[in-house]
């Protein structure tokens, strides 16, 4: 790349910086609440419409490392790296039958995560702890993540200048103060505006690579004449792991507390339901930019500058490679920086989730006096620091070595299916017997995982069974549900008696979030008429 | 309503049916020049939002703010 056009595309890319960050910050007055409360600042006070919660889930789940690192398994497993897309209409049709209901139990009782939900289902301090807990190791490695997907778009923009690596360094540390920084006064809100543009320019970069990749190589079809057969079809000995891989993603999705997080954010649940299901279509440019995994072959400009990186690493770069040597240079560095915010945006909300874990159902757990302020305030400094933890995490370990953690830590959050979306349904569930359930097959899954690598570098969660290699999260999964379901029936009592009165604790409205709209007689009315086929029937019956 | 849980039930297994084993797992036919396996995942993305905005439609038991006290 010539040195004018070098300029072009890093100008581009630093204005359109300043125009995010000025948004993030920007945040703190939109649709203004009371941000030292924690919902307030963690949820944007539950003021976000249909759009805005498709512009968020958007950017939540289809994070930097779904733009980068799909498109880079489909260029070295082939069609078969593709069920990293395919998944993506089960997800949001399987959280369907879920998170509205769960966003409807949330707004009736203050809940501002799924611990909280799990807390005044079961009581006690240990279950709802845990699985706090669980939540906030598992999303260290999802952000590192996202930080090496932010590293591998320096990498490839400062490809040939000088230090680059210490350029790069450097330019990661300054967009995590600046990020840490609008986390902190924005919360939810800034991250929200951000999700907002990061949205429209990565729609805009994907949809740009997309032509311009394919007129290079001549169309869909001679681009993908003579290429190895894997690129066409998934081989049939890896059909049963391309489906159980497909299944744990779907169950887990919305397990992770930084989707439940955004979800509950929304205005009502049928705004939520429409934002769901638009959030489908955002599949389309990106299932197309995947498969630029195959066309990148046939582009010879970008196989050279992928050369430049070592071969076991080099499909991440799949992207960045045709954005930066099709593309004008402005264009480029629009895309590139679209993919960067990309990363930055879910980063944030994950650690919103994480200071509100560790705020709401850890801390006050064991503090049970602390004020609604001084629970924002730790929500807030712990997101800050979560931030720098996961930064501190992609410093100290290759990159390599943190793509497998996030697969690891999906198996073990899909392990909540019991804990939450199931309670959600049932009052069967026993605590002791889903607090056993959780633990063991976390346990077993975590030891699947180094038995299936031979105990050395992890490199794959899928186990080999009779039935084909099965993913470990799903085969533990029916482990948990198992064992749940057997001490359920075996311990002795009643499941969970429906409660007529909010109990005490964290979601008692005199200690409540916001004593005018979660009143205690609204919340009491609410819990006499709790299911919501009741409260139908009600108003059926009235109109 | 039992309706409206029988709809999502349908479209649930519909939406799986159509993704959860690869048995579009062929290169032929070409939709627009694009392999059918392809094709098939990037069709029913259509498929499964109209069917959920069908649902997000037929689903009017939202508690909107004012509506609670008058139950």
């Amino acid at each position: 790349m010539d040195p004018l056009s070098f300029t072009e595309m890093t100008s581009v890319f630093i204005v359109l910086f300043l125009v995010f960050v000025f948004l993030g910050f920007y945040g703190a007055r939109f649709r203004k609440g009371n941000l030292d409360q924690l919902w307030d600042w963690a949820l944007a006070g539950r003021k976000l419409g249909a759009a805005l919660t498709f512009f968020l889930q958007g950017a939540d789940w289809y994070t930097a490392y779904s733009i980068l690192a799909i498109p880079s398994a489909v260029f070295v497993s082939g069609a078969y790296g593709f069920f990293g897309v395919a998944y993506q209409a089960m997800v949001f049709t399987f959280a369907m039958i879920f998170i509205p209901k769960l966003w409807q139990k949330a707004k009736d009782k203050g809940y501002v995560t799924a611990s909280d939900f799990v807390k005044d289902k079961y009581g006690g301090r240990a279950l709802p702890v845990f699985i706090a807990l669980i939540g906030i190791f598992s999303l260290v490695p999802y952000i590192a993540l996202q930080i090496t997907g932010l590293q591998a778009v320096l990498a490839s923009m400062l490809l040939g200048t000088v230090s680059s690596s210490q350029i790069a360094e450097i330019s990661l540390i300054i967009a995590f103060l600046i990020l840490a920084g609008f986390t902190y006064t924005s919360g939810l809100r800034g991250a929200t505006l951000g999700a907002v543009m990061k949205d429209v320019l990565v729609w805009i970069a994907l949809i740009a690579v997309v032509v311009a990749t394919l007129f290079s190589v001549g169309g869909f079809t001679t681009g993908i004449q003579g290429l190895p057969s894997k690129y066409l079809t998934v081989s049939p000995s890896l059909a049963a792991a391309f489906s159980t891989s497909m299944l744990g993603v779907v169950v887990s999705a919305y397990l992770w507390p930084h989707n439940i997080n955004a979800a509950l954010g929304a205005q009502s649940a049928k705004k939520l339901r429409t934002g769901f299901s638009l959030a489908v279509l955002y599949s389309i440019p990106l299932a197309l930019g995947d498969m630029l995994g195959i066309y990148v072959n046939k582009v010879p400009a970008a196989m050279n500058f992928l050369s430049n990186f070592p071969a076991a690493s080099r499909g991440i770069y799949v992207i960045p490679s045709l954005v930066i040597t099709l593309l004008p240079a402005w264009l480029a560095g629009l895309a590139l920086l679209g993919i960067f915010i990309g990363g930055l945006v879910p980063a944030a909300v994950m650690a919103i989730s994480q200071g509100n874990l560790i705020a709401r159902n850890v801390v006050k757990e064991f503090k049970p006096g602390l004020t609604e302020k001084g629970e924002a305030t730790i929500a807030k400094w712990a997101s800050a620091v979560f931030k720098f933890v996961a930064l501190a995490v992609v410093f100290a370990i290759p990159a390599t070595y943190a793509l497998q953690f996030y697969l690891v830590g999906a198996i073990i959050i899909i392990q909540l299916l019991p804990a939450v979306f199931l309670s959600l349904y049932t009052n069967w569930f026993k605590k002791e017997a889903i607090f056993a359930g959780t633990a063991l097959s976390i346990i077993v899954g975590l030891y699947l995982v180094l038995q299936a690598n031979h105990f050395g570098r992890i490199t794959t969660t899928l186990y080999p069974t009779p039935l084909g290699s099965l993913y470990i999260g799903v085969i533990v999964l029916a482990l948990n549900l198992l064992v749940t379901a057997a001490l359920s029936a075996v311990i002795p009592g009643r499941g969970v008696i429906p409660q007529v009165q909010v109990p005490g604790g964290i979601t008692s409205p005199a200690k409540g979030v916001d004593a005018t709209s979660f009143g205690a007689s609204r919340a009491s009315i609410l819990d006499k008429s709790e299911k919501p086929e009741d409260s139908m029937n009600k108003q059926n019956t009235s109109g | 309503m039992a309706n409206k849980n029988v709809l999502l039930a349908a479209i649930v297994v519909i939406v799986f049916a159509a993704y959860l084993w690869p048995w579009y797992n062929f290169a032929q036919p070409e939709i627009l020049g694009i392999p059918f396996f392809y094709a098939w995942v990037i069709l029913m993305y259509v498929v499964t939002t109209m069917l959920l905005l069908v649902y997000t439609q037929a689903v009017r038991d939202e508690k909107e703010p004012g509506q609670i006290g008058g139950e």
